[in-house]
């Protein structure tokens, strides 16, 4: 039994026709021998490897046949060119009607003005619990005993909402205005007649805790909230009564019962903008 | 002396306690009224034996006289269950009790007492609108 490396030495001498003779005689054997295919394949690999390219002619005229083809359909690339060029100014045009839609603002403040709103626009798009753009509290109403209210309040260092910008036209008089001190509160009080019908506004500024309770007849109070906060709606005999708390503000409006023109009016309380 | 501090010292803890939910967490069950809309009583101290009881009280509109028509400051011995009636206000004497065509008042009377006893006021809240009256009581705390 010849050891490996004879059997190497004496296998590289071979050209490589009798090599490949010899392996297609050992594959045809029932049992080959392993170690031989595999040494005859490794010699074979490293004759191939530095040999130069050569076509046959059968080859050679597949090639000319082929290159023929290819003349007669034009540059291969083009195809693709022509979809890249299409896609291109497609999307040239899309870009140019974004830009012609942006606002004003936006489109005038220059690329990175616009690169930032397309941000703004997506996280708004994919983060849909996110908060928008801040809101902001700013008083603002055409009824001057409304004003006045606000303009009090803001004396006694409270410029938040509690003030509702909006009461009905019919209550246009401000027949009463009080301010009234006691040990751990002031409280401001407006009276807004309509004929004999009288709608109070009174919001008291504490120091301190203080107790304080609000007259009803029915023992349910039914809950509204808005911006946050809640409004409790009381029926208090022919009169409805609105209470809320924020911070250390307890509010109240008083208008005979018309329960859907009273939600209306507290929601003129926290009428924002956004900034 | 130092009975009355304490009992002044516990009062407000409580007080406070049970106050802080919200300052409007007090809403009346099932009592209403055409002439109130919201009333505050309360003890104020001022020293270890002196305290005011004040009222602050909203109409659910102007009234033609609205505050307090009487205020008894009353007094509990520390061996006893039962309360006492010590001092009787009224608004011919204490004009600040009563205001005119008012929606909202306030005021207090001011009260002297022992560290003897714990104490407590009962204030009768009033308005007055053409020909009706309204009364209406609370018992004011520490």
């Amino acid at each position: 039994m010849k050891n490996h490396a004879d059997l190497h030495r004496e296998l590289t001498t071979l050209p490589p026709e009798q090599l490949m003779a010899m392996l297609q005689a050992e594959t045809r054997k029932p049992v080959p021998d392993d170690d031989l295919v595999l040494e005859i394949l490794h010699i074979l690999e490293k004759q191939e490897a530095g040999k130069p390219i050569v076509l046959t002619d059968r080859e050679k005229a597949a090639w000319r046949e082929y290159q023929a083809s290819v003349i007669r359909r034009g540059n291969p690339l083009q195809p693709v060119l022509r979809t890249a060029t299409a896609t291109a100014a497609s999307l040239a045009l899309i870009l140019l009607l974004m830009f012609a839609m942006l606002p004003q603002e936006v489109s005038a403040g220059g690329i990175f003005d616009v690169i930032s709103w397309c941000n703004e626009m997506a996280l708004r798009l994919f983060s849909p619990g996110k908060e928008q753009a801040p809101l902001e509290y700013e008083f603002r109403t055409e009824h001057p005993g409304l004003q006045k209210l606000h303009d009090t309040l803001v004396e006694y260092g409270y410029d938040g909402p509690a003030v509702p910008m909006w009461i009905p036209e019919a209550y246009d008089e401000l027949s009463r205005f009080e301010v009234d001190n006691s040990s751990r509160c002031v409280t401001i009080s407006s009276g807004f007649t309509s004929g004999s019908k009288e709608l109070i506004i009174s919001i008291s500024i504490f120091d301190t805790v203080v107790p304080q309770g609000y007259y009803k007849n029915d023992p349910d109070a039914k809950e509204l909230e808005i911006y946050g906060t809640t409004h409790y709606l009381l029926q208090n005999k022919e009169n409805c009564t609105a209470t809320w708390t924020e911070e250390n503000i307890a509010s109240c409006i008083t208008l005979d019962c018309q329960e859907d023109v009273l939600q209306e009016i507290l929601k003129t309380i926290y009428v924002m903008e956004a900034k | 002396m130092k009975r009355f501090t304490q009992s002044v010292c516990i009062l407000l803890v409580m007080s406070m306690v049970l106050a802080i939910p919200a300052y409007a967490a007090g809403i009346q069950a099932a009592k209403g009224s055409s002439y109130f809309t919201m009333s505050s009583v309360y003890l104020e101290p001022i020293s270890d034996t002196r305290f005011e009881v004040w009222f602050r009280v909203t109409a659910t509109g102007t009234m033609d006289e609205l505050g307090s028509s009487m205020i008894i400051v009353q007094r509990r011995a520390s061996s006893s269950d039962e309360w006492e009636n010590d001092r009787y206000y009224y608004p011919s004497t204490y004009t600040q009790m009563i205001d005119y065509d008012q929606i909202t008042h306030a005021a207090c009377v001011t009260y002297t007492g022992s560290d003897d006893y714990e104490y407590r006021a009962y204030v009768e809240l009033y308005a007055k609108k053409g020909t009706g009256t309204a009364y209406m009581p609370e018992y004011a705390y520490f």
